[in-house]
């Protein structure tokens, strides 16, 4: 070993996961110092450890030891539970007020302590490092800092969203490449009026009693690590469709995918506005609770409690969007053609005890590999003892889709797992996520009903023995709450909670009264312990 | 043909298209052109290249890597060695050792690939005293400073 040159060392040192790397580096000196400054080789691991779901400019200008943090944040993490210990939860960061950007309710906010009480959705930026946060007229972005910062959050970049509803959703997010994101945001109208500003003439669209609007926005945020950051609209559509119909959408490159009542959307948001198209088709089964769309290969597929359908996008027919307005009620303009669901669409019933109204399918990308792909559908459960007529836990039925598409016939929905994840009712979908070496976790929270006593609560688990999937289906996977934590919050409602597994931070969106005063905290769970 | 001079003055001839594996040697040919002398290789014995000729040999025919990939861009990595590899890396330590000195001095990056992969694989969830039992690694640190480190890391120790 003595004879390798520096250079062959770190070589080795590259080829080994984060934990050995650590033991290799207490062995000696000169280990020690050749890793612990090296900043190449905490870049190149954290890379490995991201793959291209995380936006890789969130961990520009970072110093070495600022990368190996990130890189070890999930082993401390669990080392530190590990122990048995319950350290106290951590403090929240709050979103600071920003003076700069002066407005009429400058006075109110700084009376009432909160800056942005509007926010109605707040999503974290796969790697840690930007939050985005939207209320019905700002979006914004914000920089957290590398993993276990303390120092406040800064807005980098804002943009005028001018929502007609109060409460604008954030639909979808993906990374579209190393400093780049997209952005689907959702609002509802419910008047048959649309406002002026979306330059829609009211002969053009049916306005009945039973009717809404859903509108899309599409926007593209670039984060370089270098500035300057900055937001563009890549487009809108403005959906008529019934009202109380289920809606979902979901993006994949310059493809929305867009689920609503028993329809299928693809919007093909082009670039340039007034070229993007949309065709749509009907699905065979009526069930629409708690459904998912996704789009990839050139299909799209839909998954509800009758199982998952899929449509070949080669053979549809589109039409331009002209001025944005997709009438799905009456007809109205025409729009393109999807032709109907494929042969090989599983007719696969979903168990019948999930909670209507909940969204209840998560659908996590494929684990992209050569040959078939494979797409992890996970589908909650309630589970009832009949003996004590109330709920007991909640499981996920974990269904793994095999997807050819060199020969879409042969693709299989193989259930693979199940997994027990809380002993109490849940409020929400468990937000899963892929830890290192195969380990996954969870983050959940509930409310109680009596708001008297704990109101909600959020807990942070790490699920062992979580190796990749396919496997065998009817293994089965249970037994967890060694490695919870919680922060309880006096009384109120948890609304959102964006969370980051790479960098242990948490973006808590809840609101202090009923559907007002919302705030922003954002937790550093990796780091609230000393032991570092 | 091919010759090539070891640092203990043996000389080997071999097939163009089975050395120019090594993007050193690669190179070389195309700079300098056709030539009868030998190429000097101060830095190999005669031993370490017979055993990297093995290497060169077994892979002959098969395309060379792209050499302008960036290392970070290649993503997931795993420790898997193919068979013939591993077989061929079962050697003692001070030969592995060689082989990857020599393996990056004649830039051949699949072999030092493997090289670096088999030593990280022998390392791999051993505790740091016994990697320094296996590496005869002197233990330089003062036992003050030991402790501190260990402390730090204590989340590396066990699984």
């Amino acid at each position: 070993m003595e004879t390798l040159p520096a250079e062959l060392r770190v070589l080795i040192a590259k080829e080994l996961p984060t934990r050995d790397i650590c033991r290799l580096q207490q062995t000696c000196k000169a280990f020690y110092d050749l890793i612990e400054d090296n900043s190449e080789l905490w870049r190149e691991h954290l890379r490995r450890q991201c793959g291209t779901d995380v936006l890789w400019s969130s961990f520009s200008g970072f110093t070495a030891s600022e990368l190996r943090r990130a890189c070890t944040g999930i082993l401390r993490f669990k080392h530190r539970y590990r122990r048995g210990g319950h350290p106290k939860p951590p403090t929240p960061r709050l979103l600071p007020y920003n003076s700069e950007h002066d407005d009429l309710q400058h006075q109110q906010r700084q009376e009432s302590d909160n800056p942005y009480p509007d926010i109605s959705a707040t999503f974290l930026v796969p790697g840690g490092r930007f939050l985005i946060t939207v209320d019905k007229k700002w979006l914004r972005v914000w920089d957290l800092g590398p993993p276990g910062s303390l120092s406040e959050p800064c807005e980098v970049v804002r943009y005028e969203l001018n929502c007609a509803d109060t409460t604008p959703e954030i639909a979808d997010v993906i990374v579209a490449d190393k400093d780049t994101v997209h952005l689907l945001i959702q609002e509802y109208y419910p008047q048959p009026t649309l406002p002026q500003s979306f330059g829609i003439d009211r002969s053009e669209y049916n306005f009945g009693h039973g009717s809404t609007f859903t509108l899309l926005h599409r926007l593209e945020i670039r984060l370089p690590g270098k500035g300057p950051h900055s937001v563009r609209e890549l487009g809108r559509l403005c959906v008529l469709h019934s009202r109380g119909s289920e809606i979902c959408a979901t993006q994949d490159g310059p493809i929305v995918a867009f689920g609503v009542g028993e329809r299928v959307l693809i919007w093909g948001a082009s670039d340039s506005l007034g070229t993007s198209w949309v065709a749509s088709a009907t699905r065979t089964s009526q069930s629409t609770a708690g459904q998912d769309v996704f789009c990839h290969q050139g299909y799209a597929f839909v998954v509800d409690s009758h199982g998952l359908q899929g449509f070949e996008l080669a053979g549809i027919t589109h039409r331009p969007v002209g001025n944005g307005l997709v009438d799905l009620q009456y007809g109205g303009p025409d729009i393109g053609n999807i032709p109907p669901p494929l042969q090989w669409t599983h007719q696969q019933t979903f168990e019948d005890t999930f909670r209507p109204g909940a969204s209840d399918f998560m659908l996590h990308k494929p684990v992209a590999d050569e040959g078939p792909l494979s797409y992890d559908i996970r589908h909650p459960r309630l589970e009832i003892d009949a003996t004590q007529r109330d709920f007991v836990s909640y499981a996920y039925v974990r269904f793994c889709f095999c997807f050819r598409p060199d020969s879409p016939s042969a693709s299989s929905l193989l259930p693979t797992k199940r997994y027990r994840t809380a002993t109490q009712p849940c409020d929400t979908p468990h937000l899963h996520f892929a830890l290192d070496e195969g380990v996954g976790g969870y983050i959940w929270y509930y409310c109680t009903p009596r708001p008297a006593e704990h109101g909600s609560t959020i807990y942070v688990s790490i699920l062992e023995d979580d190796p990749d999937f396919p496997e065998p289906a009817g293994s089965v996977v249970e037994g967890l709450g060694d490695f919870s934590e919680m922060f309880p919050h006096s009384t109120q409602v948890v609304l959102n909670i964006s969370v980051c597994p790479l960098s242990g931070r948490v973006a808590v969106l809840w609101a202090r009264e009923y559907e007002k005063d919302r705030v922003v905290e954002i937790f550093e769970l990796y780091d609230s312990s000393p032991t570092t | 043909m091919v010759l090539l001079l070891t640092s203990d003055n043996e000389m080997f001839s071999v097939a163009e298209d089975v050395i120019k594996r090594s993007a050193y040697i690669k190179n070389m040919l195309e700079d300098v052109g056709e030539s009868d002398l030998p190429i000097p290789l101060p830095n190999v014995e005669s031993n370490v290249l017979v055993k990297i000729l093995e290497y060169c040999e077994h892979y002959r025919g098969e395309p060379l890597p792209a050499s302008d990939v960036d290392p970070a861009e290649i993503g997931d990595r795993s420790l898997d060695i193919a068979d013939w590899d591993q077989k061929y890396m079962a050697v003692d330590q001070e030969m592995l050792f060689e082989i990857i000195l020599a393996a990056n001095y004649l830039d051949i990056k699949s072999l030092l690939d493997v090289g670096c992969k088999t030593v990280a694989k022998m390392m791999k969830g051993k505790s740091s005293e016994e990697i320094r039992t296996l590496f005869n690694i002197a233990n330089d640190f003062t036992p003050e400073e030991e402790a501190q480190i260990r402390k730090e890391n204590a989340w590396a120790e066990c699984r």
